[in-house]
């Protein structure tokens, strides 16, 4: 299993090679100048040419990609162009944030999404599984920030529980979890929809296996059938979906982060990109290509955990 | 299939017992402690260094850091009504070269920096004036020397006379003066934390979260009533309307919209306004290029445009039709004929130009909604002239840099500025700021049409030889049709009644406004 681990992390360093050479390419195509969001629209041209040369802007794109794989083999992946900061300072400061959320409506996603998977199979046609899949339909269909507004208008501002604004400053652990509240339940309803209907179809393949007969006809307590024998049969491309999404999850909270006003590497990465900040995106870049490794990786060894009969090689 | 109901049944008792407890602490860490709350749109603040902070949301923090050497009367934003800030008096010799200005004895810089000197104000207009560390370093490229011949007079030598000097001294841009100590020692820092004199420093700053300001209790107009300012970024209008209803923010920047204002105003306990400086909305004509280089084309399209119709879009509340290429209330506007909306007079012009059949032409337009939709209703009135204007839609960023790149037939720019009509016209009908120049800034029409008004204007002693320069040059330009001026709006601010300005706030140059010494905010 070591070896296989070691073999997949090799893969990533070649993953995060090709990220970092084609986004460095591909955010320099893009037109738009970070000099002139650094000067602003008043700047003359000539202001704006000189504040290019000081950021290196002007150097053939070879120089700047020759030096940039240096930094970055050296541990440096730069300033922002805009702030002035650290690339990984300012990925660092938000990071928490998202890896928080995202980690919350994970839990809150499977918790909801799986049992209710299992009562849509095991009711099979009946009104329970058609109210879930039409909820699970709503789920998948609302936009973020459609639901995030709803959220916020029944639990904010109608029965006053939570805040409007879920910044993540909290120091209380319940302060934390108010703020936390929201958002993540936003961002759990569209994984769980996707979960519930994962699960469901899944389960329902497993529930018309001959084993799972043959356990109700020896008298297995319905309970146990369900939840013992053949939920974790279903388990693999429940997780496999869990682990796709995740990496999605990390990538699509910025709409959340906005409507709830919490930091995070969503919010970053929209900021950078506005600004044509060509070194803080690079630097996201690398973060969210790590995590989408990890994860996968992270996914291949959990399917070792539910199905024993899985060997790594 | 007993067993589903009971599960089911003890799972919702359980997580309704769970929630209701969670609820009970869940409101009691809803307390807060009282503070002076902002929210404005936005993710981030870019940089609160005063010779670097062009964005909105940055100049709206700065605004309460820094003094500047005289200042416009709080609320106003007329330079005609400068009075004293850190200076206590100045004088100027009788050929308006040399000025000389004493400073106020109790001014201290903020945290541990010590009392603000002569050297301080030196350092910070010097600093203005470099193209190393200022943005606006070119209004101050007439200032020859800068000295402090004692610890509390600073002497100001000009190249040549500059009538609106004062103008350039007041806190705004490169007039905001900086503690030496603090820059030095802050370094980049300096951006995110800057030391200034007024009446509240910045004391933290949140990443995508918020600055967080306090009481300066040195001020030397007397310590503010309000204790602290959180100031927070809060990209989404709707989330930022719900947080001010839900009473969670105190002071907050709208929309653009009379459906903004119009909601707003129906809140408990809110008032609404619109204050200045206005920004007007203007279409720039390339003159450089065909078909636009023929004055009857640029007639055409001028006649084409309604602006009653325009500003009926906007909304009557937040806008009102521009009567000049400069907006009201900037010092030297005067209202000029414009072209009035007369599609058949549109039409006759272009079958006179040769394009009886039509004409077509083109826009790099941004896709920021607000932009987007004006263009647009621009775009049906033009249509109706027999003008196909084809919109290419770019992202923001990609429109600044196309529009810089002579891409752009037509432009849609609105924009706010100092409120001196030179500022203006200067940087949207100077030829020397044409597009693709070396010292280019904002002239996409590569007018010319007042260049000689224009720099006269600049260095013209007498205020009322100069508005009549202005006047011309305004005139000038609209006989010339380098810009199709379409409608004003000031920026939409609400807030809480129980928050109290010292004075009527007409305006603001900072764009937000003025929270001092004389702003209450009650419990």
């Amino acid at each position: 299993m070591a070896g296989f681990v070691f073999r997949r992390l090799g893969f990533a360093v070649v993953t995060l090679f090709a990220v970092l050479t084609l986004v460095f390419f591909v955010v320099r195509i893009l037109p738009g100048d970070p000099a002139m969001v650094i000067l602003g629209d008043q700047a003359s041209a000539a202001t704006i040419a000189a504040l290019r040369t000081r950021l290196g802007l002007d150097l053939p794109v070879t120089t700047q990609y020759a030096r940039f794989i240096l930094g970055a083999l050296g541990g440096d992946w730069g300033t922002s162009m805009v702030t002035r900061r650290p690339v990984m300072q300012e990925v660092l400061n938000v990071l928490p944030h998202t890896l928080e959320l995202t980690a919350v409506a994970l839990v809150l996603g499977i918790a909801i999404g799986v049992p209710a998977g299992v009562w849509a199979a095991v009711n099979r046609n009946r009104i329970p599984d058609y109210v879930t899949r039409i909820v699970s339909l709503v789920g998948l269909s609302a936009p973020a920030f459609v639901s995030g507004i709803v959220l916020l208008l029944v639990f904010a501002i109608a029965l006053s529980w939570f805040p409007v604004i879920s910044g993540g400053q909290a120091t209380t652990f319940t302060g934390r979890l108010r703020e936390l509240a929201l958002p993540a339940t936003n961002l759990a309803l569209i994984m769980a929809a996707y979960v519930t209907r994962v699960t469901r179809s899944a389960m329902l393949e497993v529930l018309s296996q001959d084993y799972v007969r043959t356990a109700r006809a020896k008298g297995v307590p319905a309970r146990v059938v369900v939840w013992r024998h053949a939920l974790r049969n279903c388990l693999i491309p429940v997780v496999t979906v869990i682990g796709l999404y995740l990496g999605i999850l990390i990538g699509n909270s910025v709409l959340t982060e906005i409507v709830f006003n919490r930091p995070g590497l969503g919010k970053l990465i929209v900021g950078a990109l506005a600004q044509r900040d060509y070194t803080m995106l690079q630097g996201m870049m690398v973060i969210y290509t790590l995590i989408v490794v990890l994860v996968n990786l992270a996914t291949d060894l959990v399917y070792g955990l539910v199905d024993p009969r899985v060997q790594f090689k | 299939m007993a067993f589903r109901t009971r599960t089911l049944k003890s799972t919702a008792l359980a997580t309704t017992a769970l929630a209701t407890t969670a609820f009970g602490f869940l409101l009691a860490a809803g307390a807060q402690a009282q503070t002076l709350r902002v929210a404005v749109p936005g993710n981030d603040m870019a940089s609160l260094d005063p010779y670097r902070a062009t964005a909105t949301l940055d100049v709206n923090v700065v605004n309460w850091v820094f003094n500047g050497l005289v200042r416009i009367k709080p609320g106003q934003i007329n330079p005609e009504l400068i009075e004293p800030d850190i200076a206590e008096s100045w004088t100027s010799t009788p050929d308006k070269k040399e000025w000389t200005f004493k400073l106020r004895d109790n001014v201290q810089c903020q945290g541990d920096y010590g009392a603000l000197t002569a050297e301080d104000v030196v350092f910070s207009l010097k600093r203005a004036s470099a193209k190393e560390t200022s943005s606006f370093f070119a209004d101050y490229q007439a200032l020859q020397s800068i000295e402090a011949p004692d610890a509390k007079t600073v002497k100001i030598t000009l190249k040549e006379p500059v009538p609106s000097l004062l103008g350039l001294l007041v806190p705004y841009h490169g007039g905001n003066i900086v503690c030496r100590k603090a820059v030095e020692k802050l370094g980049d820092e300096f951006a995110r934390t800057p030391i200034g004199t007024g009446p509240f420093q910045v004391v933290e700053y949140q990443p995508q979260q918020y600055v967080k300001l306090r009481a300066n209790a040195k001020y030397f107009r007397g310590a503010p009533q309000i204790k602290e300012i959180l100031f927070r970024y809060m990209a989404s209008d709707s989330s930022r309307d719900l947080a001010f209803q839900s009473g969670e923010i105190d002071l907050v920047n709208g929309k653009f919209e009379d459906s903004w204002i119009k909601r707003m105003s129906q809140l408990p306990e809110t008032t609404v306004d619109v204050i200045g400086p206005t920004e007007i909305h203007s279409i720039y004509l390339n003159t450089s290029q065909k078909p636009l280089d023929d004055i009857r084309v640029r007639q055409a399209i001028a006649h084409a445009v309604s602006r009653d119709a325009l500003v009926k879009f906007r909304g009557t509340m937040l806008s009102k039709a521009a009567d000049s290429v400069v907006p009201n209330g900037y010092l030297g506007h005067v209202p000029v004929p414009l072209p009035q909306y007369n599609p058949a007079e549109a039409k006759r012009l272009l079958a006179e130009a040769g394009f009886a059949n039509g004409l077509n032409i083109k826009s790099i337009q941004t896709t920021l909604p607000a932009m987007l939709t004006t263009m647009q209703v621009v775009q049906s009135q033009l249509k109706a002239s027999g003008i196909n204007l084809d919109l290419a839609l770019v992202d923001h960023p990609t429109f600044h840099a196309q529009i810089r790149q002579d891409l752009s037939q037509v432009v849609y720019y609105g924009a706010a500025r100092f409120p001196v009509a030179d500022t203006f016209l200067t940087q949207f009908f100077d030829s020397a700021s044409s597009i693709g120049k070396p010292t280019a800034v904002t002239n996409f029409a590569h007018c010319d049409a007042a260049d000689a008004e224009i720099k006269a204007a600049r260095t013209e002693p007498d205020i009322e030889k100069q508005k009549a320069l202005w006047a011309t040059a305004q005139k000038k330009i609209v006989d010339a049709v380098c810009a199709v001026p379409m409608y004003e709006m000031g920026q939409p601010w609400a807030w809480k009644n129980k928050l109290t300005f010292g004075y009527k706030v007409v305006g603001s140059l900072g764009l937000s406004p003025p929270i001092d010494e004389t702003t209450r905010l009650a419990n």
